[in-house]
């Protein structure tokens, strides 16, 4: 069993596709563990609210496994689970929009005290509490600057600085325009340098 | 275009210097400029916090959570992936009712039209069985011709002059014929195993 998990770590995640499609649950869950943080990461950053993100997350996968005889494999994975990950979270951010604008007439998007409601997971890296309260003080100041970009600059952002992603990937992610992204991630890198000049030292 | 010392770096130039990619012409206007290099020493700073960040993770028991909610594929045979298929979207639908109603239509219509046209049809039987039957004299004198004239003839109708002998040889071409064919089966037949992903 133990072999068996670890000859599917080896495998590239078309060919664990390949496998799940070929009907083996466990490649259903190889995808799920391998994407399960990321994605969740991505959401919990786009809507500031653990219960939500951990909702939209469950629907990613569901949607996406679910379709897995739909998925074209000459496109990335992870790029389509991402995909499918930004489409809810965008879809949740208008509706949200629109539910604040009926109610109140306001159209900001994001609520001061979910904005407040972050969480970080530090550990195991061998830091000591020290370096741990620094590490929580500066991420949760980051986590708190990112909450206050405009929720496609912060989608872009995230996908290019956090998860690594080149920008033509965003773009195809994303539906946008390569022009578009780059513009985006210029105006969220200036917009963090002035919410986070305070903390250059 | 030649990119002077003296311009300020493009957000374009300041992305191929943060993606490690630093010209000398950048460089030497980075080192001179306090704007640009301040503006790139605090973009490094955002992008050097954000790497940085850890993953969150979601609460236990995520993994099960969707599995319960997720229908695992069953592996179809060819013919039943095709059903599938034409029967996916309203397109595919539309397509595969179009292709059974033409190929129906056509057999109805040759039907029909046959049982009109008894008559045209026999003389058009006749016409090409006599042109069959001509084609094939031709074809056999031809033969028989060419075969006549084969320096290797005398030898080969030796072979076969007595009754045993030609029992022989038919014998013999027959075998090879047969392990001809077994062979050939087993060259076209399909590994069962590429079935259930015929679909990629
Ligand atoms: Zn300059």
């Amino acid at each position: 069993m133990a072999e068996r998990a670890a000859a599917l770590n080896a495998l590239t995640d078309q060919e664990v596709v390949l496998l799940a499609r070929g009907g083996q649950e466990r490649a259903y869950r190889e995808l799920v563990r391998r994407y399960e943080r990321p994605i969740f990461s991505l959401l919990y950053r786009m809507v500031r609210d653990r219960e939500l993100a951990e909702d939209l997350s469950q629907e990613t996968f569901v949607k996406a496994l679910n379709a897995i005889e739909s998925y074209r494999p000459e496109y990335k994975f992870s790029s389509w689970l991402f995909k499918i990950a930004n489409n809810a979270a965008i879809d949740h951010l208008r509706r949200r929009e629109l539910d604040t604008l009926s109610l109140e007439g306001s159209p900001h998007a994001v609520t001061p005290d979910a904005v407040e409601a972050t969480a970080l997971q530090i550990g195991d890296r061998g830091e000591t509490p020290l370096d741990i309260v620094e590490a929580k003080e500066l991420g949760g100041e980051i986590e708190r600057a990112i909450a206050q970009l405009r929720p496609e600059y912060r989608a872009c952002i995230l996908l290019r600085h956090v998860d690594g992603r080149a920008y033509e990937e965003i773009a195809e992610m994303l539906d946008l325009p390569l022009g578009t992204v780059k513009t985006y991630i210029h105006r969220a890198r200036n917009e963090l340098r002035r919410l986070l000049a305070h903390l250059k030292e | 275009m030649e990119r002077s010392v003296l311009q300020h770096l493009t957000p374009d130039e300041i992305d191929l210097v943060l993606e490690g990619n630093y010209p000398e012409v950048l460089r030497t206007h980075v080192n001179a400029c306090p704007d640009c290099g301040s503006l790139l020493a605090g973009e490094r700073l955002v992008v050097q916090w954000l790497s940085a960040l850890p993953l969150h993770v979601p609460a236990a028991g995520f993994e099960d959570r969707v599995m319960a909610r997720v229908q695992v594929v069953t592996p179809r045979s060819a013919l039943a992936t095709l059903r599938h298929r034409a029967l996916a979207t309203p397109t595919s639908r539309a397509l595969a009712a179009g292709a059974v109603l033409s190929v129906l239509g056509s057999l109805t219509a040759s039907i029909v039209w046959s049982l009109g046209h008894r008559e045209v049809l026999a003389s058009l039987g006749m016409t090409a069985l006599r042109s069959v039957a001509e084609l094939g004299w031709v074809v056999v004198h031809g033969l028989a011709t060419t075969l006549v004239e084969q320096p290797w003839y005398g030898s080969a109708r030796a072979l076969v002059d007595s009754p045993a002998r030609l029992a022989f040889v038919a014998g013999g071409l027959t075998t090879a014929w047969a392990a001809g064919m077994l062979l050939m089966r087993r060259l076209i037949a399909i590994p069962a195993g590429s079935v259930a992903h015929e679909h990629i």
